[in-house]
């Protein structure tokens, strides 16, 4: 009785002692929730980190002006907020919605947007738009710097059309404006706009040819880092090794793969461009040349990021375009797998989009895009200078596949993927062991003679470490991407022995 | 080899399955229409902006595909699609004021089932004939009299739809100072004229507005302000210059003014900055009035020399003067010691008048100093001989400067 008394005491005290504890911790909670929100220190936004959302190629063309010399910083302030003025109208017509207007527009001005604004919204009208690369001329900038007046020439965009969620039409533009802005509570703000001219769009219809005459060669990730081949333990001694091996192996060609995000997006990472530099270097001293694959594990392909993969598409390709070693841009793997995600038309628009962009930096390399088949080939057969297809479907069909598509077109195909997994494990039904992947290639070697071929294989390697976002978790899948190599750990594997015996060496 | 077989049928059947279902969504070929669209616009021509819209008539058309026909239009401020109207067995579309109202490059796409069968561009000119007004920017608002210094305005002319005005019209660019007026025919490029207003020499009110035709610009006033001053003196004003510690000295500066003799603007600051003799500094600010500036001080109470200067933070100074201050004591009474008491005084002044009430009197006995003030001319003590032995000692008194000797006794 008296023991339980004890433990009742005891009992009572905890639980007194707990609930003050919670009530303490709730009114701290409430004191400190009062206590966070404004900060003086914080009214001027000035700690606000400006992200990169809209990057179209802007070029000064002139500063020169008879009112006041312009300074950079304030030649920034300008072009960041005569760039949001365009992103935030193309913004509102796309949403029919009018946020941001009232920053980037004077009141007079600011009514002349609306009012089409509320004429697209009442007809049920979308458009989508963004502008791609502006020259700018300043005219004058007054002596209190609060008049700018510009002349913004060339202006190229794309703009896509639609009425009722149909789409209608796309448009690509190519125009002159001019505008006055004035510096009202430390915004640029637009006072005026004029469009002055429209010109014709400027296309690069001049088809690259392919630099070598017959592509033989392989799909390239180090062995230790598949899907990222720019990691910073890889040694360049690693890279040595791997392309003597190709290169025994009487290959002439490697495709590798350039990471969108790997490569720090719109702001291209420089110890990434050098690592890209040093492959370069290394392929062209083995006698190899390089399809660079670009914009890997990017899916978004919204308008309102072209100019961002544009930013990244000039800081790769102005860098490294003069390299000797490079062969071809592929502008994107296997894209044809987010049309269903994303819709086909939009995926075609970026490619498109991507391929006239790349030309006006590079117009000697062959552009080329790696369909995931044979069907998805065709697609933009225009717009490239080769058509590349992967096949893992019965070899048996490889040779009719590959001559359709010959039929379709003129210019030059290439077989980019090609490989069987040596893998016969629990997950497989009828795997391959190592001696099918031989007879996979000897069967393969012998159509692509026959019908001269253009090829890269699957790969050098069988890859310990699969990355989640190559094949997913689910272990069928990861397992078989682990063994389409044509060596392992251990040495080589036969397959290797078939394709360094072939018939249809390169002289 | 038996597991072997057991794959191959069971692959042959999900293949016959797959079969199955891919035969029962066989996929519908789309048959293509190889029609010829006979429509075609009377392209609009290069007018005006309007608020009433502007109407496009039809040259050809049949209304078999009137459903299928869109007509995309892009003004300056963004693009839209339009709507194709029958009626009165005209097919017309009605460009809305949203577009015509801005002066600038249309530009336009007729579609047809998808496919482009006609486009063009036209262009509407601002309206030179109905004016709204002239904006007007003037900057910077604050100059300098002098030959380098201006300000600048810039006119922008609009029309009644608020836009911008062709290259070669005429403002008429004003500015009055003091009376006089200045006028300038200015043209418009690129929207806009602008113009450069040097300063005048003379500090004032700036007024400017620009003029066209019939329309004009709001007032916009810039002030001029003096340049930077010319090196200034200065000068003391007290009425007497004895240092009693009770009259108050005025530091005065004569008028301030710039090259060109423009009077410093009120509230310009003059810091006097202030050395004694024994080495004691300090400041005192004044500001400017008319280009005065006065600033005054507490006369000290012992004699001594002060050094002033004038500064002007940043700009100029003035040259040093020095003030003497004399003794307005000329000895030191020690009155009899009644037992230990001392009384000392009455002091008197430079007119034999008791020095003013609350100065300093310091007496140091045996090395303690202790510090009275006077009331009506006398301080007196009394020491206590519990805390000094009794005896004769020396006793030093100070005030106002002078320094006197008395051998006292304490008993």
């Amino acid at each position: 009785m008296k023991k339980n008394k004890i433990l009742y005491r005891i009992f009572i005290i905890a639980v007194f002692i707990f609930l003050n504890a919670g009530v303490i911790y709730g009114i701290s909670q409430v004191i400190a929730y009062l206590n966070t929100g404004a900060d003086s220190s914080k009214m001027l936004h000035l700690d606000v980190a400006r992200t990169d959302y809209y990057l179209p190629d802007v070029t000064w063309v002139s500063i020169d002006n008879p009112g006041r010399p312009m300074e950079a910083a304030n030649q920034q302030k300008i072009e960041q907020d005569y760039l949001d003025a365009w992103y935030v109208k193309n913004l509102a017509l796309e949403n029919n919605n009018i946020d941001g207007i009232y920053d980037h527009y004077t009141e007079t001005a600011r009514k002349k947007v609306n009012a089409l604004i509320e004429y697209n919204a009442a007809q049920n009208i979308s458009i989508q738009s963004t502008t791609l690369s502006h020259h700018i001329t300043l005219n004058f900038y007054s002596a209190d710097g609060t008049v700018a007046v510009l002349t913004d020439r060339q202006v190229t965009g794309v703009e896509k059309i639609y009425k009722d969620h149909v789409f209608v039409t796309q448009r690509e533009f190519n125009e002159d404006y001019r505008i006055i802005l004035l510096l009202e509570d430390g915004f640029w703000r637009v006072r005026h706009f004029e469009k002055l001219a429209v010109h014709q769009n400027t296309t690069i219809a001049q088809i690259a040819p392919v630099g070598i005459e017959q592509m033989q060669g392989l799909n390239y990730y180090p062995e230790k880092h598949p899907w990222d081949t720019f990691n910073d333990s890889i040694k360049e001694e690693t890279l040595i090794a791997d392309f003597k091996i190709i290169k025994d192996l009487n290959l002439n060609t490697i495709r590798i793969f350039i990471g969108y995000e790997d490569f720090g997006k719109a702001e291209i990472d420089d110890l990434k461009l050098n690592r890209l530099n040093t492959l370069l270097d290394q392929a062209q001293k083995a006698d190899l040349k390089v399809m660079i694959t670009l914009f890997d594990f990017y899916g978004d392909y919204d308008m309102n990021n072209w100019t961002l993969t544009n930013k990244h598409l000039k800081g790769i390709v102005s860098s490294v375009k003069d390299h000797p070693a490079v062969l071809s841009w592929d502008i994107k793997n296997e894209p044809d797998l987010d049309f269903k995600n994303r819709g086909k038309d939009r995926v075609l628009s970026w490619l498109s989009q991507t391929i006239k962009a790349l030309k006006q930096l590079d117009s000697l390399h062959p552009v080329t895009i790696g369909w995931s088949s044979h069907k998805a080939a065709l697609n933009l057969k225009d717009d490239v200078d080769f058509i590349s297809y992967h096949y893992y479907q019965d070899l048996e069909e490889l040779s009719n596949a590959h001559n359709a598509l010959k039929k379709s077109t003129l210019k030059p195909i290439v077989l980019q993927e090609i490989g069987l997994p040596s893998y016969d494990g629990f997950w497989t039904l009828n795997g391959n062991d190592k001696e099918d992947q031989a007879l996979f290639y000897k069967q393969l070697l012998e159509t692509q003679k026959r019908d001269s071929i253009n090829y890269l294989f699957w790969t050098l390697y069988d890859f310990d470490n699969i990355p989640q976002d190559v094949a997913g978790s689910l272990p069928w899948r990861k397992n078989k991407q682990a063994y389409f190599g044509i060596m392992d750990s251990t040495g080589i594997k036969p397959a290797y022995n078939v394709i360094k015996n072939r018939s249809s060496r390169l002289p | 080899m038996i597991k072997r077989n057991l794959h191959i049928h069971i692959f042959i059947i999900v293949t016959l399955i797959a079969l199955l279902f891919s035969c029962s969504t066989a996929s519908k070929e789309e048959v293509e229409k190889t029609t010829t669209y006979n429509y075609s616009i009377k392209s609009p021509i290069d007018q005006v902006v309007t608020n009433t819209g502007i109407l496009i008539q039809f040259e050809s058309f049949e209304e078999e595909y009137v459903d299928q026909l869109e007509f995309i239009i892009s003004s300056t401020y963004g693009t839209t699609v339009l709507p194709i109207e029958m009626g009165n067995k005209q097919l017309k579309i009605n460009i809305p004021k949203e577009i015509t109202q801005h002066a600038g490059i249309i530009n336009w796409k007729l579609i047809a089932g998808g496919k482009t069968i006609q486009n063009g561009d036209f262009k509407l000119f601002s309206n030179v004939n109905a004016l709204k007004t002239v904006e007007n920017y003037l900057g910077p608002r604050s100059i300098i009299a002098n030959n380098r210094d201006y300000t600048m305005l810039v006119s922008i002319p609009v029309d009644s739809l608020d836009n911008l005005l062709p290259d070669g019209t005429n403002v008429l660019m004003q500015h009055q100072f003091k009376g006089t007026i200045n006028k300038e025919t200015h043209q418009v490029t690129a929207g806009f004229t602008w113009q450069r207003i040097n300063s005048p020499l003379t500090t004032g009110r700036l007024i400017t507005g620009s003029t066209l035709s019939n329309i004009s610009s709001t007032e916009l006033v810039a002030d001029v302000f003096p340049d930077i001053a010319r090196p200034f003196k200065i000068y003391e004003d007290s009425n007497h210059n004895y240092a009693d510690g009770n009259e108050i000295i005025s530091i005065k500066t004569d008028q301030i003014k710039d090259p060109n003799g423009n009077a410093m603007s009120d509230g310009t600051i003059v810091t006097f900055f202030m050395t004694d003799n024994f080495n004691q500094r300090w400041t005192t600010t004044a500001s400017t009035v008319n280009g005065y500036a006065f600033a005054k001080a507490l006369h000290p109470e012992k004699p001594s020399t002060w050094t002033v200067r004038g500064v002007i933070t940043g700009m100029v100074e003035s040259p040093e003067i020095d003030i003497n201050f004399k003794s307005i004591l000329k000895e030191i009474i020690i009155q009899k010691q009644e037992r230990n008491t001392i009384t000392i005084g009455p002091l008197t002044s430079y007119l034999g008048q008791t020095v003013p009430d609350g100065i300093q009197v310091s007496l140091k006995l045996d090395g303690k100093e202790i510090i009275l003030r006077t009331k009506k001319g006398i301080v007196s003590h009394t020491y206590n001989t519990k805390n000094i032995l009794p005896g004769n000692y020396e006793l030093k008194v100070k005030s106002l400067g002078i320094t006197a000797l008395k051998s006292i006794d304490l008993k």
